[in-house]
């Protein structure tokens, strides 16, 4: 038994040290993943806690098939998209905010992942999900489609204008690290 | 698999799929806590506190209302002086049913929605596998620090042939190779820990119960039976039974209010002893035995701290028609009151802990109409029916305060142990100078099905 499935099968007997053993592992990649779909540093926070709430809480029905990491990823995924879906809910022109366009004050360092989640955020909601879902995450058109309740056309023409921006971005940059190199 | 399109845009960015960013502190305490581990001490004597002022609340609240509607004395309390009594005792002045001079009181005592489920599950049966493998980079992962306001990033700490098996991406890969039903479950989307959680539930509960009174008056006498003996030394709880069907609406993940139907015996008892005699009730003999007796001394009054028992002076009388030789040994007679209420209560119940081992209290109001008044007496002859007892109130309201237990069996079904309180605040006694509060402790056990 390696050393993930023994913290597994902690956890699902609720012993908490496995629990934290667990939340340990995997917290930096899954904060990394919230804070790629949320809007701000506090959602992501949020999102990350759900997630593995609901992690330990349904631990039973991971049945040691296929990857573990990919198990947790999905429920992060799944926290965030709801997270989505509850404020556009609230705010139907949530999705077609405008967008938060942010130059950097300073491109003296190389692009880091950091600044690449930074890009990330200020896309709009709907292009962010998009995205990451499709370029990064690697779900189809269809798939999103059916995440989003959107049509396939629209996913499409989200990430293609989401990814104009993002090479807007990345444009910009370079040129800032070009005049200040 | 989807016909990945490649874009440049995509690869930069694909870094950041096994990116590790640095969880912000106090995560992991909160996910503690809302497992129902975390220890908060604070908390913990917060909500005992609040649990035992809404308890203090019902008990008083019941005795307050108990004090403001205190029945008036009747005529009943003249009917129910058995001249019998007063005839065999020679003692007029101490009769078994005395109303208590308002004087006599104390003044000062008046007064996760769930969501659909798996809305964002991938259907992994539709995927194909054979033409999405991308080339992974391995240098995604190169250590540079720029600070953002918001986010503090670490480098990732596992080691890079570890951390190949890791990124989404790869993740996507073997999870779209598997069929649906390989290792991953639908996750059913639900809400946040802090949002409203609205859902219903179905409980159903039954128990036995232990029925006490509380009996206000000034006046010790008040009971007192025709030998002087109170009444109130004689009454003894009944033990009882009570069921209820209840239908909860979860308002947010720890709240729920409830109402619904059930069922509550009350009541009392209490025992006579009386020499075995020609005893008769209405032209039958109890005992049956064919002796006659000297007077025991003891009589039954018609009266107690429930209300009248008519049935009763026609015991006490025909007992005084027979003659009184006399006799040794003595015999039991229990007379049990029992009183039968439907129930309908509103409840609101605090999950105090949501784990496996669930705690919560519970408190409110409960509606009893009066449906069941039987009174019956055991002796060797078997069980005599007394009729009932008049003066019962046919409505009555109590607060009611309970403990629950749970424990969740499935992700429905939770099994609760659940004692409970209820104190009656208005008198159960309509007639009398004095009130009578009913009050019970109760042990429910039972199942609570959750439709989500």
């Amino acid at each position: 038994m390696d050393q993930l499935e023994h913290i597994i099968k902690g956890c699902r007997d609720e012993d908490p040290k496995a629990q934290k053993e667990l939340y340990q592992m995997f917290a930096g990649r899954m904060f990394s993943l919230c804070l790629r779909y949320a809007d701000n540093a506090d959602e992501a926070k949020d999102n990350l806690q759900e997630g593995f709430i609901r992690v330990f809480r349904k631990i039973n029905q991971y049945r040691f098939e296929g990857s573990f990491e990919g198990w947790i990823r999905r429920i992060m995924v799944n926290v965030s998209l709801q997270k989505y879906r509850d404020r556009l809910r609230m705010n139907p022109v949530y999705e077609l905010e405008s967008v938060r366009e942010q130059v950097p004050e300073s491109a003296s360092d190389l692009l880091t992942e950091k600044e690449l989640l930074q890009m990330i955020s200020e896309l709009p909601p709907r292009y962010r999900l998009v995205f990451n879902l499709y370029a990064i995450e690697g779900y189809s058109h269809r798939e999103i489609s059916e995440m989003l309740g959107i049509t396939e056309g629209t996913s499409k023409s989200n990430l293609s204008r989401a990814r104009e921006i993002l090479q807007n971005k990345l444009k910009k940059y370079s040129e800032i690290k070009y005049r200040a190199g | 698999m989807k016909p990945q399109e490649e874009h440049n845009v995509d690869k930069i960015f694909q870094r950041l799929a096994g990116y590790e960013a640095e969880p912000p502190d106090g995560v992991w305490d909160s996910i503690e806590e809302a497992l129902g581990r975390k220890k908060k001490s604070r908390l913990m004597w917060f909500r005992l506190l609040s649990a035992a002022a809404i308890l203090a609340f019902a008990v008083l609240s019941g005795y307050y209302f108990g004090r403001q509607s205190r029945p008036v004395a009747s005529d009943l309390s003249q009917k129910n002086i058995p001249a019998a009594t007063e005839a065999m005792t020679g003692n007029s002045h101490v009769p078994s049913f005395v109303p208590a001079s308002d004087e006599k009181r104390n003044p000062a005592k008046n007064n996760p929605v769930r969501q659909r489920a798996g809305f964002v599950q991938m259907a992994l049966e539709n995927s194909t596998t054979s033409n999405e493998i991308r080339d992974e980079e391995e240098n995604y992962l190169k250590e540079q620090q720029v600070s953002f306001p918001f986010l503090q990033l670490r480098e990732p700490a596992m080691e890079m042939s570890t951390k190949w098996n890791l990124p989404g991406i790869k993740e996507r890969l073997l999870l779209a190779s598997l069929s649906s039903d390989e290792g991953i479950v639908v996750e059913p989307d639900e809400h946040t820990q802090n949002a409203p959680v609205r859902y219903f539930s179905l409980d159903g509960q039954a128990g036995p119960l232990l029925a006490f009174r509380n009996v206000h008056d000034g006046n010790r006498e008040v009971l007192a039976d025709a030998s002087g003996i109170s009444v109130k030394s004689k009454e003894e709880p009944l033990a009882t039974y009570a069921g209820v069907l209840r239908v909860n609406y979860q308002v947010t993940k720890r709240i729920s209010i409830g109402t619904g139907m059930g069922y509550s015996g009350m009541g009392l008892q209490w025992k006579e002893s009386f020499s075995p005699s020609a005893y008769s009730f209405n032209g039958t003999d109890i005992l049956q035995n064919k002796e006659s007796v000297a007077y025991s001394g003891s009589s039954v009054g018609t009266a107690n701290s429930l209300g009248n028992i008519p049935a009763l002076e026609g015991l006490v009388s025909s007992r005084m028609a027979s003659s009184v030789p006399a006799e040794s040994s003595f015999s039991e007679l229990k007379f049990v009151q029992q009183l039968g209420y439907v129930e309908v209560p509103v409840l609101i119940r605090y999950a105090l802990t949501d784990g496996r081992l669930g705690v919560s209290l519970s408190t409110g109001i409960i509606n009893h109409f009066l449906v069941r008044n039987t009174v019956f007496m055991n002796s060797a002859n078997g069980k005599t029916d007394l009729g009932s007892t008049e003066g019962i109130r046919p409505w009555n309201y109590s607060g009611a305060a309970a403990l629950g237990f749970d424990y969740h069996l499935t992700g429905n079904i939770t099994m609760r142990l659940e004692p409970a309180f209820k104190y009656y605040l208005n008198p159960s006694n309509t007639t009398g100078s004095f009130s009578t509060h009913l009050f019970s402790f109760g042990v429910y056990s039972g199942l609570s099905y959750t439709f989500k």
